[in-house]
């Protein structure tokens, strides 16, 4: 059997020339699938292309070539109960500023052409889930930032969707808040929905997705569980050195210079550490994705 | 003092990046309106009369909606806070807003000088010249009203609040008609907006007919009044809004 | 006519969501809506009846102020709809991003667009029927039942200036530039349409130029309709017609432009 919700092949989007540039490919023909019920990350530095993937996604841009099939029906044309089954958290909180919270959610859930009662009946308890219970009769503006990310995401649930898109859901969130926020996306995976996430948090990767699509340049770099890029990019462990290095380290050792320290990726922490002098400064931890992240991607500042 | 100046002439750069937009709006508008107030009712005989006060309440509409659609825009990019990031004071930012406007509103008022010197009105240039002063204040003042507008206003359709007021000011100032034609409550409307006490002061010198000078000054201690007061309510509610 | 197929069903469940959503907004918003749109139009009433009705009379035969209600009535649509489709609809698109949440749900582009323009058209509705009962007040009414059926004219002459200020906000980038389409647009037309004053001893030119103006016919449809005076049926046809066409092509125009920007 299938089990797959979303599948893209060799998916493309050129953006035409513009104000004297020339036309940006920013996704160059990638290949992925997207399991039911799992969690899948999309990751990659700014520009890399993970934007416009999302977009095409959600049927908010046309893409260039290839196909892009959700349900199995391309997504130029879902039937209206499969546009249904979709909720979006998109990365920018676009609520609707002249409506309070509920009315917010009501509204939603009527586009989705579900009877008023029905919707009526579903708002407390999205409410109560994500702590907005007090705000009920309160206006957008005036909610905090965290507030405003727990009622978009509410608002996306309002249809009770079975695909579920989460652009940046925890971008400049409080550590409170983005707790709070992974526990509701680990319960919603758990009650069998099936998430598609994009972050800048590899920690955040690390913890919520099954598996993670890293893509830089328009195009796939690595596919994977966490734990199998781990294993496959990085060695198990990194130690942290403060400089002076001591200068008898064997020299085919995986480093890389941070200025006031060096990183060294090992498999065998035990052996490593026997070769450090009792004075030398480090500190080891295993390795994670931020290590994958950066190696593949470089360290090399984007735009 | 200096960073008002800097700030000042930040906004003379951007301004001249837009001024065929600012053309377009504040002299061919007019134009456009002093043709039609032609053609509606036979006014070419008193261009003299007309122009002035197409040319007062210009002036200050520019100011004014500059300083309220055109701040309220700037407001939501944020672009206020990086003018105090850089330690300019609320009072010191509305002062070169302040500066800027009254020198725009010369030129604005010179724009359609030009048109109605075309369309066969006065087109003595001293003229023009003897009113810049009260033109500043004039677009000062319209600017230090928007301003005033945004910092009370919580989104674009509040400040859309104001259409009916700028409609009022523009028939009932004077523009067209003298000001005694209507009832006294409107007179006293019309007393009230710097663009009455603005025409008194610019359209003798374009029609000839001089007043007393008591009555110019009243006028002129009116519209410096309105300019300073508007100045200092405009920067106080806007530090509210933006420290608030 | 509408046939019932699937098409048209869809399109009525999911404009009914929208339809209640600016419902809402209106709900919260009414007496500030009404006041702005009335007081305007009220102003250029007392302003011009008053003043311009001390001077002139009569024009083209209709004491003044009869002549005055019908084009006042009929240019509160240019403003008001113009307002609400050029910053109203740039708010809710570009700065709320509001349309990129209503397209992430089975509502497409154009149930948010029609949405729109019938809201902001029947918006306009209780103004236009509070300035009439002013006017009849006034003396400005000459027929009753003529008046009644200015109001479902003027719905429509609204939805085709709103779709005309649509094909507008789809080529502007920056709220700032809308005020171009108040210089070059609104204002001209407010003027030269004949709301104010007879368009037939106007030069030549001028009165080409007031014929291409879509107010100018709406003035045309209602100002009989008001005043009571005869109506030429051929001419209502050709003037209705033509506000249905313009309320089609631009509301077809600005739908596509919008989609493309939105979309790509």
């Amino acid at each position: 059997m299938d089990t797959s919700i979303i599948g893209a092949k060799d998916l493309t989007k050129t953006y035409p020339a513009r104000n004297g540039g020339g036309a940006v490919e920013a996704v160059r023909g990638i290949d992925f699938e997207v399991q039911r019920g799992t969690c899948t990350g999309l990751l990659g530095p700014n520009g890399a292309g993970k934007s416009t993937t999302m977009k095409m996604l959600m049927g908010l841009t046309q893409r260039s070539g290839g196909t892009l099939t959700m349900f199995g029906t391309d997504v130029r044309s879902l039937s209206h109960e499969q546009r249904c089954k979709i909720g979006l958290v998109p990365q920018d909180d676009n609520l609707d500023p002249d409506l309070t919270v509920a009315e917010n959610l009501l509204i939603y859930g009527m586009l989705f052409g579900l009877p008023k009662a029905e919707v009526e009946a579903r708002v407390p308890a999205l409410l109560a889930m994500m702590q907005l219970t007090e705000k009920t009769n309160a206006r957008v503006n005036q909610l905090s930032g965290g507030m405003k990310r727990r009622l978009t995401i509410a608002r996306a649930l309002i249809n009770n969707p079975e695909l579920l898109f989460l652009d940046e859901p925890t971008t400049g969130l409080d550590p409170q808040a983005r707790v709070m926020i992974w526990q509701r996306i680990l319960e919603l995976k758990k009650s069998g929905k099936t998430l598609l996430l994009t972050t800048h948090y590899m920690d955040e990767a690390q913890r919520l997705c099954d598996h993670i699509i890293l893509i830089d340049h328009g195009t796939i770099l690595a596919e994977g569980s966490p734990q199998e890029l781990i294993q496959r990019h990085v060695k198990k462990y990194v130690f942290d050195i403060t400089k002076p290095v001591p200068l008898d380290l064997p020299a085919d050792i995986e480093h890389e210079d941070l200025g006031d320290s060096v990183l060294f990726y090992v498999d065998d922490g035990k052996a490593f550490r026997s070769l450090l002098a009792d004075d030398v400064q480090f500190w080891q931890r295993p390795a994670n994705m931020e290590d994958v992240f950066l190696k593949l991607t470089g360290r090399k500042l984007r735009s | 003092m200096q960073p008002v100046l800097a700030l000042t002439f930040r906004h003379y750069v951007v301004w001249s990046r837009k001024l065929p937009v600012f053309l377009c709006l504040y002299v061919l508008g007019p134009a456009i309106l002093l043709y039609g107030l032609g053609v509606a009712f036979g006014l070419d005989a008193k261009l003299a009369f007309v122009i002035p006060g197409v040319m007062v309440n210009s002036v200050v509409v520019a100011g004014f909606i500059a300083c309220s659609y055109g701040a309220m825009e700037r407001f939501y990019a944020h672009r206020y806070e990086s003018w105090m990031a850089a330690t300019m004071n609320v009072w010191q930012i509305v002062l070169a807003e302040a500066l800027f406007q009254g020198i725009k509103g010369v030129i604005t008022a010179a724009g359609i000088f030009v048109a109605g010197a075309l369309m066969g009105g006065p087109a003595n240039p001293l003229l023009l010249l003897l009113a810049a002063p009260v033109l500043m204040l004039l677009g000062t003042c319209g600017a230090m009203l928007g301003y005033c507008l945004v910092a009370l206003a919580r989104s674009y359709d509040d400040i859309t609040l104001s259409e009916p007021l700028t409609t009022a000011a523009f028939v009932f100032s004077g523009v067209f008609a003298a000001v005694s034609l209507f009832p006294l409550p409107i007179q006293i409307f019309a007393y009230l907006l710097p663009i009455y006490h603005g025409i008194e002061l610019v359209r003798p010198l374009f029609t000839g007919v001089l007043p007393s000078v008591a009555m110019l000054a009243l006028h002129a201690a009116a519209l410096l009044g309105m300019t300073c007061g508007s100045y200092v309510v405009a920067a106080r509610l806007f530090q509210r809004r933006l420290l608030g | 006519m509408m046939v019932p197929t699937m098409h048209n069903l869809h399109m009525l469940r999911t404009l009914k969501p929208m339809l209640t959503r600016f419902w809402w907004e209106y709900r919260s918003l009414w007496k500030a809506l009404i006041m702005r749109d009335l007081l305007d139009r009220v102003i250029y009433l007392i302003a011009f009846g008053f003043g311009m009705g001390a001077i002139v009379h009569t024009m083209n035969g209709l004491p003044y102020l009869m002549f005055l209600v019908p084009g006042i009535a009929a240019s509160t649509g240019i403003f008001v709809m113009t307002m609400a489709m050029t910053y109203g609809v740039w708010e809710r698109s570009s700065s709320y991003k509001l349309y990129s949440a209503w397209l992430a749900t089975p509502v497409r582009l154009h149930d948010i667009l029609l949405s729109e323009l019938i809201y902001a058209s029947l918006r306009t509705m209780p103004s236009i029927i509070i300035l009439f009962v002013l006017a009849a007040f006034l003396g400005g009414i000459g027929s009753w039942w003529g008046t009644l059926v200015a109001v479902p004219v003027l719905l429509l002459a609204n939805v085709a200036f709103g779709a005309m200020a649509l094909c507008f906000t789809v080529h502007i980038h920056r709220p700032l530039h809308f005020a171009y389409v108040n210089t070059l647009w609104t204002t001209p037309m407010f003027l030269f349409s004949g709301v104010f004053f007879d368009l037939s001893h106007a030069p030549l030119p001028l009165w080409i130029f007031s014929q291409l103006l879509p107010l100018t016919h709406v003035i045309g449809l209602v100002r009989p309709l008001v005043a009571g005076l005869p109506l030429d049926p051929l001419r209502f046809l050709i003037d209705f017609g033509a506000l249905a066409l313009i309320a089609a092509a631009g509301f077809t125009y600005s739908l596509r432009k919008m989609r493309q920007r939105l979309l790509d």
